[in-house]
């Protein structure tokens, strides 16, 4: 027990105290008990959601035409797996998004060290790339049709762009604000230009490029539907658009699940990778991988 | 006096003689018969185009005021435009009897087809090309294993038309593959060789390069897109929906007909609405019909859904929907129109 006494002039003394909480007494089952909450908080309340909506479909309190039902969401899904059709517009979609992630995250990352450590190039470039930056991706498609023609690369490119910006602004960052006094510190043991990126700028930045990366696969998935909307005849950009072309609701609704459940299978995916590449990060936060 | 009752019997003799001529006018099922009270009605359309220029002139030429209609647009994509009219957000929409209309007619959605839109002339169609057929004859054979492009995709009335060619060969819609672009897209890339096959049509293909691209059979010109009414119109307020098909009725038979690229007037308001010059609404006035008695066939609607049912996955039922269930020809029939 901690007594605190406090004082304040011209009043009488109080005394605060302090009694040591449930987190204090047994620090272990604590975690383990919030750990637990959390992940029931997190399973229960989109399953309250779907049940919610589920009612009020049931209970014609809303348009089933155009919100239909979850079950009846789920028995579509099914007759689209059956048939095949979901697994061929997930590939097709996954297949776009990968290749524009892969193409992205490394183009992305030289740009970020090359202008990041070099102050004339970064100059050059900076204010160039950044006025690209803004110009909506899905406008430039029709120039990359011209350039590159139909077929796959030209959705890629698009994905991939987009990438690029946000891995290029997040890392080019990371390595301007990496701390003088290690740099400072590295010199004073003898470091070259190599010793310098390798021990000192390298590990700075990795947290922020996992961070970029876990930002651009999710703006990936986003381009690819907009695109798929314009550009595609297969993929779940595409299903979303032509079910809600022909008036089939429960299919459009298939689409977007697909594609939330897929940003959100990505986002853990690269969150994981960066969680067990950089274990000295899980130690200083406390191992919970957020 | 007798001058004063001179002139008196004058005109009357005139106005007897003009009466007949002036009963017949009112007399005729399209003369306007304004509303009691001013109406307004909204059309979703997808853009102004050439194709909508009954609905686009009506207004400009004010055969709506004569109705007491007020008349606006709404600009919605064709899938939008159908939800939002058979919900009453929008009261009519220049569409097309496309497989997701015939899904929304077949969930129990009051809409219906009530009018054509113009009938597209010969140079309209499927466009292929020049490097892609090189010097051989036209056979519509040729169309196996095709990517076919359009705007609208083989959920279009469009794939009716494609499947009256597919059916000479003895093919179906499954042997082709549907891709969706852009006008602008499908030009440029059908010059280049990126595609072979593309629907242009007005007025997408008055730019094309013929040098580079070549049109091997008609576009079936009664296979065309339409006015549709929803719930609005069709039952809560049929002499609205009445009033609206006489005003476009009229307009049609007045200034649509017969070469309207001579008529300064129409020109002028095509080309300011269309935001084309009136040189390009001259030379390209009859690349779309306009016919005056606004012919509605009767075996329309269930020649479609057959073309949709023959593709798995885009209607939602296995039987077409009777002819009444999405095609209301009585708004035409009140009008005077309407040939089956």
């Amino acid at each position: 027990m901690n007594d605190v006494t406090s004082i304040d002039a011209g009043k009488a003394e109080r005394a605060l105290t302090f009694e040591p909480g449930a987190a204090e007494r047994d620090p272990v089952a604590w975690s383990r008990r919030s750990a637990l909450q959390e992940r029931l908080l997190s399973i229960a309340t989109p399953i309250v959601f779907f049940l919610l909506w589920e009612a009020a479909s049931r209970a014609g309190w809303i348009d089933t035409r155009f919100f239909p039902a979850p079950s009846r969401i789920m028995v579509s899904a099914v007759e689209m797996a059956q048939a095949g059709t979901l697994s061929k517009d997930i590939f097709a979609s996954l297949n776009r998004v990968l290749l524009g992630f892969a193409l992205g995250t490394v183009t992305g990352l030289i740009a970020a060290l090359v202008l990041g450590l070099s102050r004339l190039t970064r100059a050059a470039f900076e204010p160039f790339l950044t006025a690209l930056y803004t110009v909506p991706k899905l406008a430039i498609l029709p120039l990359l049709l011209l350039i590159f023609g139909l077929g796959e690369l030209p959705t890629i490119l698009l994905v991939g762009m987009t990438v690029f910006f946000v891995v290029w602004i997040t890392c080019m960052e990371a390595v301007l604000t990496v701390s003088p006094s290690y740099r400072e510190t590295a010199l004073a043991f003898g470091a070259n230009g190599w010793d310098m990126f390798r021990h000192v700028t390298w590990p700075a930045i990795l947290t922020q490029i996992f961070v970029s990366m876990r930002l651009a696969i999710g703006m990936a998935v986003l381009v690819i539907v907009g695109v798929e909307f314009v550009q595609a005849d297969v993929g779940i950009g595409f299903r979303i658009w032509n079910s809600w072309s022909l008036f089939q609701a429960d299919r459009m609704y298939v689409g977007i699940c697909t594609v939330a459940l897929l940003g959100y299978l990505l986002t853990t995916l690269v969150r994981y990778t960066g969680y067990f590449a950089l274990p000295w990060v899980r130690r200083t936060h406390g191992g919970h991988g957020h | 006096m007798k001058r004063f009752l001179g002139y008196a019997v004058l005109v009357l003799a005139l106005l007897g003689a003009g009466s007949p001529l002036l009963l017949a006018q009112s007399a005729r099922p399209d003369a306007p018969r304004p509303l009691p009270q001013r109406e307004k009605v909204i059309v979703g359309m997808p853009g102004k185009l050439k194709q909508n220029a009954t609905v686009l002139l009506a207004k400009v030429m004010g055969e709506f005021e004569k109705e007491n209609l007020d008349v606006e647009y709404s600009v919605q994509k064709p899938s939008d435009s159908m939800v939002l009219l058979s919900t009453g957000r929008i009261d009519a929409v220049v569409s097309q009897a496309s497989a997701g209309f015939f899904n929304a007619a077949a969930s129990g959605v009051v809409i219906k087809q009530v009018a054509p839109i113009g009938f597209l002339g010969p140079k309209n169609g499927f466009w292929v090309s020049r490097a892609w057929l090189k010097d051989r004859p036209w056979n519509p054979a040729l169309l196996k294993g095709q990517i076919v492009v359009s705007t609208g995709g083989n959920g279009s009335v469009a794939a009716h038309a494609l499947r009256m060619e597919l059916d000479k060969a003895g093919l179906t819609l499954n042997d082709v593959t549907w891709r969706q672009m852009s006008p602008s897209d499908m030009l440029v890339a059908l010059e280049n060789g990126g595609i072979n096959v593309a629907l242009l049509l007005d007025p997408t293909w008055l730019k094309i390069d013929q040098s580079k691209a070549v049109l091997p059979f008609p576009y079936p010109a009664e296979v065309t897109g339409g006015y549709f009414f929803g719930p609005n119109l069709l039952v809560k307020n049929r002499a609205v929906g009445e009033a609206f098909m006489r005003a476009m009725v009229r307009t049609q038979r007045t200034y649509l007909q017969g070469n309207y690229g001579n008529n300064p007037r129409v020109v002028a308001a095509l080309a300011k609405e269309l935001e084309l010059t009136e040189e390009q609404i001259r030379a390209s006035a009859e690349s779309i019909r306009f016919p005056a008695d606004m012919p509605m066939p009767k075996n329309f609607a269930e020649a479609v859904q057959n073309t949709f049912l023959s593709v798995a996955g885009l209607l939602n039922y296995t039987k077409p929907l009777p002819d009444e269930q999405v095609m209301d020809r009585s708004f035409l029939r009140a009008a005077g129109a309407g040939a089956q």
